[in-house]
């Protein structure tokens, strides 16, 4: 009996206990928990924990190798070579969000903001984020406040959960701007309080932007008005710097082109870099790396003419097409030198087509193995796995910036829509083959295929065009619901414009079928089946509420309590 | 056999009673207030109010239905209204607990009983369909709300009153310096019932595009696409001609507008 009561007990304290906003256990999915090695320092603040399941060690590893702190190094000569690397990113991370925030903001105002996000950062971490454990070998990140604090700002799980779970906890740059979001609007407040004697009182307004970050916006005069030992450990910091003695070159330039990664591209190309001793003319170095046009798109140089893609990310195809980069960065030309040839631009899709043994968007694919789906290529698990031998149709092609050209498809698997990894121009065989269309099941197809029929699904009609040009002419409005047969299809454009060639009252046109990315909006503009509008549902009943009822979950628990004494007493009558 | 069933029959019922009774005595022990009265004349009198500026359509009447003569009604209410101002101030009278080793969890303690009373507070006057003045005023309080999630619920609030366009006005005036996108997206789906706000509406757009928090003009630039129209199609792509090409709202919005250009052009 005496278990049922503690039973009981149990129920009723998780019943109140979710009061709580996410009650996240010690150390939350913390594999390979690590303190060894580390200390209240500069990039080494314990402790750790492996990357995965959050992101991709990999990622980190090939990208953003600069700013991992290599414990099998020599503390000291890895520290200062860490701290130059980091300081780098960190400058450019908190000037690209000011500018991006505040265009007109002063140099004073550009230089304390930079100090105000070094001092956080030594405040929560010590500059700490990730880390090559020597014990295992293994990237790991940094996770503070018995695990709840995730990466160098301390993005706390139990707050944020939604948000560790997509990303913003092991990805420094989704890190950072998840602090600055919130430590630019107490920033921005800071001015109008009364602990506050002037906008351009940094001092001022750093410590009371820091007092909202730590304890909230209604701790922001906190500092003045009852500190807490928070805020003059901040600003002992503020005033020490001490990260400044380990910075030896405070105008390195970071190759991680932290705001291509801010603005949320995965597989950024690292910035051009002069060799120690430069021996190339200019021509060669044009020759040998990616080149970015002032107008913003990404190019090789071939035969006197720029060759280009519009998106960065992309340009790994280029590569492909002429075979020829060896160490892919990116080298950022004046308008000058972007007029220096004629440009030939590439869409996506038609580049993507060079790729070695690659598919294209809306070809069918099978898995040779089970391969994990992430929710970006570099991204969280989702814990869903492709299944042997399954069929799927790409979706998106992500292509990383290594020159075997590693490519990743998205690919829908039932419910979930992600990337799996799918090998290099030499290995995919043993990730993905060319699938059978016969094998793909409805709950993985998205878009339809060669002899499809598709069924108009918008109320305003589809509009069949001559061709998916922008600015074709209109041949006819179809009503919904009329029944097409799919005769091809096209995919183009940086967000997978979907097109679908069609007949209709004898009249050859295309018909959009809407856009893959961000996410697929396919089901908008047809169905695979017809719908039948169902018949109109019984008045709703008033829902349970808070105050005229309970809730599912409240009678369950009950329920449950009742369970057990009722066994209980069965139990006594035997 | 019929012993047993019986029992359970009635551990059901227990329980389904139990809950209720759970719910309803789960806010804290209040001095309860003797105000209704006052109330109902206030209220009496903001309808009359509020019927008399329908004409000039200020005001809709959507929802309001007649006034609950029960007193339960306000003492409830008045509960629920000195609990929430209880809860303001729950570090000095001990409702949230400050842990000086992790000081924010005062905060997001407050957060969530401030939301779990908001959202009594909205069942109670759904349950009566009583959408007055007074809950409208409690609503805009905390439609400006720093706390995200209690702005949330306020914006849900708002979602089942009638028309307020005092409240739409403060909510587009707090949406400038939100950082929070879900806020965002669940404003940008009330104030599409606010024609009347629409250029101040749109304006709040523009500037969160144009240097609003990362991740709220991301969540502007893919959801955009319920506000285009024929009228203001031109304006926004010249916003996201503006806009650095490189930046990722910069491409939502590209393929907002080309989205829109497929399916109505």
């Amino acid at each position: 009996m005496h278990n049922y009561y503690l039973a009981i007990f149990a129920i009723l304290f998780v019943f109140k206990a979710q009061a709580l906003p996410n009650d996240t256990e010690n150390f939350y999915l913390c594999s390979g928990k690590t303190t060894v090695s580390t200390s209240w320092n500069f990039g080494t603040a314990p402790a750790y924990c492996d990357i995965d399941p959050f992101g991709d060690p990999k990622f980190v590893q090939d990208y953003l190798n600069q700013i991992i702190f290599d414990s099998g190094e020599s503390a000291s000569t890895e520290r200062n070579r860490y701290m130059n690397e980091l300081n780098a990113v960190i400058i450019d991370a908190a000037q690209y969000y000011l500018i991006n925030r505040k265009p007109n903001a002063s140099q004073d105002e550009m230089e304390a903001w930079g100090s105000a996000i070094k001092t956080v950062a030594h405040q929560e971490t010590f500059w700490s984020h990730y880390f090559e454990a020597v014990v295992d070998g293994r990237t790991k990140m940094m996770r503070g406040d018995s695990g709840h604090g995730h990466g160098m700002m301390q993005i706390d799980d139990r707050w944020h959960f939604t948000e560790i779970n997509n990303g913003k906890g092991w990805q420094i740059f989704e890190n950072m701007v998840y602090a600055m979001e919130i430590f630019y609007s107490e920033w921005q407040k800071a001015p109008e309080q009364s602990c506050v004697s002037a906008e351009d009182n940094w001092v001022e307004r750093t410590r009371s932007a820091y007092s909202a970050y730590n304890g909230g916006p209604s701790k922001i005069c906190r500092w003045l008005e009852n500190p807490a030992w928070q805020d003059d450990g901040f600003y002992n910091k503020y005033l020490g710097a001490s990260w400044q003695n380990y910075i030896s070159q405070p105008e390195l330039e970071s190759a991680i082109d932290a705001e291509c990664f801010m603005e949320g591209v995965e597989f950024c190309l690292p910035n051009y870099q002069a060799p120690e001793q430069p021996q190339e003319t200019d021509e060669q170095v044009w020759w040998l790396n990616f080149l970015q046009l002032s107008s913003g798109e990404t190019c090789l140089l071939n035969q006197g003419e720029f060759h280009c893609v519009v998106q960065a990310q992309d340009a790994v195809c280029l590569s492909a097409m002429f075979n020829r980069i060896a160490k892919a960065q990116v080298l950022h030309l004046s308008e000058q030198q972007s007029q220096q040839y004629t440009k030939q631009l590439y869409d996506r899709h038609q580049c993507m087509s060079h790729l070695q043994n690659g598919f294209k968007v809306g070809e069918v694919i099978a898995t040779d193995k089970d391969i994990n789906i992430r929710q970006s290529a570099g991204g969280t698990d989702t814990n869903v796995d492709t299944v042997t031998g399954q069929a799927y149709q790409v979706l998106d092609i992500v292509l990383s910036t290594a020159p075997v050209q590693e490519r990743y498809y998205q690919i829908k698997h039932n419910s979930t829509i992600g990337y799996i990894f799918s090998g290099d121009y030499d290995t995919w065989q043993d990730w993905a083959y060319q699938g059978e269309v016969s094998k793909l099941v409805d709950e993985n197809k998205v878009i339809a295929l060669s002899g499809d029929e598709i069924f108009v699904a918008k109320s305003a009609g589809a509009l069949l065009k001559t061709s998916p040009q922008q600015g074709a002419d209109t041949l006819a409005t179809i009503a919904k619901d009329t029944k097409l047969t799919v005769d091809d299809v096209t995919v183009q454009g940086v967000n997978n414009e979907v097109y679908y060639h069609v007949s209709h009252n004898g009249q050859n046109g295309v018909v959009y079928a809407g856009m893959l990315l961000p996410e697929s909006n396919l089901s908008q503009q047809f169905t695979f089946s017809q719908i039948t509008t169902p018949p109109s549902p019984p008045a709703e009943e008033p829902k349970s509420s808070s105050g005229g009822g309970g809730s599912t979950h409240g009678y369950f628990l009950w329920l449950l309590v009742g369970t057990l004494i009722f066994r209980e007493l069965l139990s006594r009558e035997h | 056999m019929a012993k047993q069933l019986i029992i359970a029959i009635v551990f059901v019922l227990a329980a389904v009673l139990a809950n209720r009774l759970l719910i309803s005595s789960d806010t804290p022990q209040i001095k309860p207030s003797n105000t209704h009265e006052a109330h109902i004349e206030d209220d009496n009198k903001q309808q009359s109010q509020v019927l008399s500026k329908t004409n000039d359509d200020e005001q809709t009447l959507k929802g309001i239905t007649a006034k609950p003569n029960n007193a339960e009604f306000y003492q409830q209410r008045d509960k629920l209204l000195v609990k929430l101002e209880q809860i303001e101030n729950c570090e000095t009278n001990g409702l949230c607990q400050y842990n000086e080793n992790d000081p924010k969890q005062s905060m997001f303690e407050q957060e969530a009983m401030l939301v779990d009373t908001l959202k009594q507070l909205q069942a109670h006057h759904e349950k009566e369909q009583v959408f007055d003045q007074a809950l409208a005023n409690i609503t805009g309080k905390y439609l400006v709300s720093p706390l995200g999630r209690v702005q949330m619920q306020a914006i849900e609030m708002m979602a089942s009153q009638p028309v307020n366009q005092a409240n739409a006005d403060s909510l587009i005036t707090s949406l400038v310096e939100s950082y929070d996108p879900k806020v965002m997206m669940k404003a940008m789906a009330v104030l599409a019932d606010y024609p009347q706000q629409r250029e101040r509406y749109e304006a709040m757009l523009i500037q969160t595009l144009q240097t609003g928090s990362f991740y709220v003009a991301r969540t502007v630039a893919k959801e955009i696409g319920a506000v285009l129209n024929a009228q203001n199609i031109a304006k926004f792509e010249q916003v996201a001609a503006a806009l650095p090409s490189k930046t990722a709202k910069a491409k939502l919005l590209n393929a907002s507008i080309e989205e829109y250009k497929n399916t109505n052009q």
